[in-house]
């Protein structure tokens, strides 16, 4: 089948997938598999197919999302074992007729495929991952100014910047898997993002958390952060620069 | 050892396994030209001649302390990642800075027992 719009023709391609799902029962506290078969076009996400899913199959079927283009983080899933959104995989990209979705690995989980990001967001808040300035009067009184940054200076945390904190990288980490007390891969980029800030000024305040057993000599530099994030970002490359910080004693580039 | 930065420990790790390359290197090369030769007590490049040079009792003494520092380091390291837990962390710290106080008492005392034979 195809359609033609503005003299562009686009090819949609329909196929039927069957979807494997783990369901986490909070009453039970077990999980079990269920088995759907749904019908696809080439256009369509996973996410639009647990939807079908849920308004013509099974309306027990919790999901969570909710912008539906990447940018909200709220469908991160684990699908065909590896953690990725929901709503920017497609089926027909995956090259499997069975695709199994599961809830995202290293969080609890809530129902079905939504976890509970609390623990996540607990450690992403210890990083204090907002503007520090030592003169918080000028900061928050004297609005009438503002902080100068070049170019040069924004492309030093840009890409860390990018983070929407859906936590597949938290999901992939080995090291959160074997250490729940680890920071993780989010938090610690999020620490680098704020300290490579030239308008920051809270990297010293950020040093309790990051260099301790728990921070980021924790990395095994499994690589598989950086891997996963759907952004594109490289937490991985975040905690390395953070550890040449620690190790140089300088605060990171900026 | 919470009261140390981690970065600390680190850097530290990292420093004494390069002065452990060269020290370890100092100490291999005196087994040469003939490794039977340097662990006899005397003749030429035995044990005593080495006892009587400076650098070489210095670069031993080096080797024991950044050894020491790093192998206990390493262990603690790995003995941590098993996270057993609280009490586990203390007492790995705690029978890794027992272990590393005794382990340079006795190799301090066996090279300064083998100074004063000379």
């Amino acid at each position: 089948m195809s359609s033609v719009k503005a003299g562009l023709k686009i090819e949609v391609k329909r196929g039927t997938f069957t979807f494997r799902v783990k369901r986490y029962d909070p009453k039970t506290g077990d999980y079990r598999w269920s088995e759907y078969k749904v019908e696809v076009t080439n256009r369509q996400t996973v996410l639009d197919a647990l939807l079908k899913i849920k308004s013509t199959q099974d309306a027990t079927l919790a999901v969570r999302y909710s912008c539906r283009m990447g940018i909200c983080g709220s469908c991160a899933m684990v699908i065909n074992g590896v953690p990725r959104l929901a709503c920017e995989t497609k089926p027909f990209e995956l090259g499997t007729d069975v695709i199994t979705v599961e809830p995202l690995s290293n969080l609890k989980p809530i129902k079905d495929l939504v976890v509970d990001m609390d623990e996540f967001f607990e450690k992403h808040k210890s990083v204090k991952p907002w503007l520090i300035r030592r003169d918080e009067g000028e900061q928050f009184e004297k609005l009438d100014s503002y902080y100068v940054q070049t170019e040069e200076q924004l492309i030093n945390y840009l890409e860390f910047a990018y983070c929407i904190k859906c936590g597949a990288c938290y999901s992939a980490c080995p090291m959160v898997f074997l250490n729940k007390n680890y920071l993780g891969p989010q938090a610690l980029a999020a620490a680098y993002r704020w300290s490579a800030d030239n308008r920051d000024e809270g990297y010293v305040l950020r040093l309790k958390v990051i260099d301790s057993d728990n921070g980021v000599w924790s990395c095994h530099y499994s690589g598989t952060c950086s891997k996963v994030c759907p952004k594109g970002v490289d937490p991985a490359l975040a905690i390395n620069l953070l550890k040449k910080s620690l190790l140089t004693g300088k605060p990171p580039a900026r | 050892m919470g009261m140390v930065a981690k970065s600390t420990l680190m850097k530290w790790h990292y420093i004494t396994g390069l002065i452990l390359v060269v020290v370890l290197g100092i100490h291999l090369a005196f087994r040469w030209p003939s490794y039977e030769a340097s662990i006899q007590w005397s003749g030429p490049h035995g044990v005593y001649e080495q006892l009587l040079n400076i650098g070489y009792m210095a670069a031993i003494f080096i080797l024991l302390y950044a050894a020491t520092y790093h192998a206990m380091n390493g262990l603690r390291t790995l003995l941590l990642e098993l996270h057993q837990g609280r009490y586990w962390n203390t007492a790995v710290d705690v029978v890794i800075i027992a272990l590393g106080i005794f382990i340079v008492i006795v190799g301090t005392v066996a090279l300064v027992g083998a100074l004063q034979v000379i």
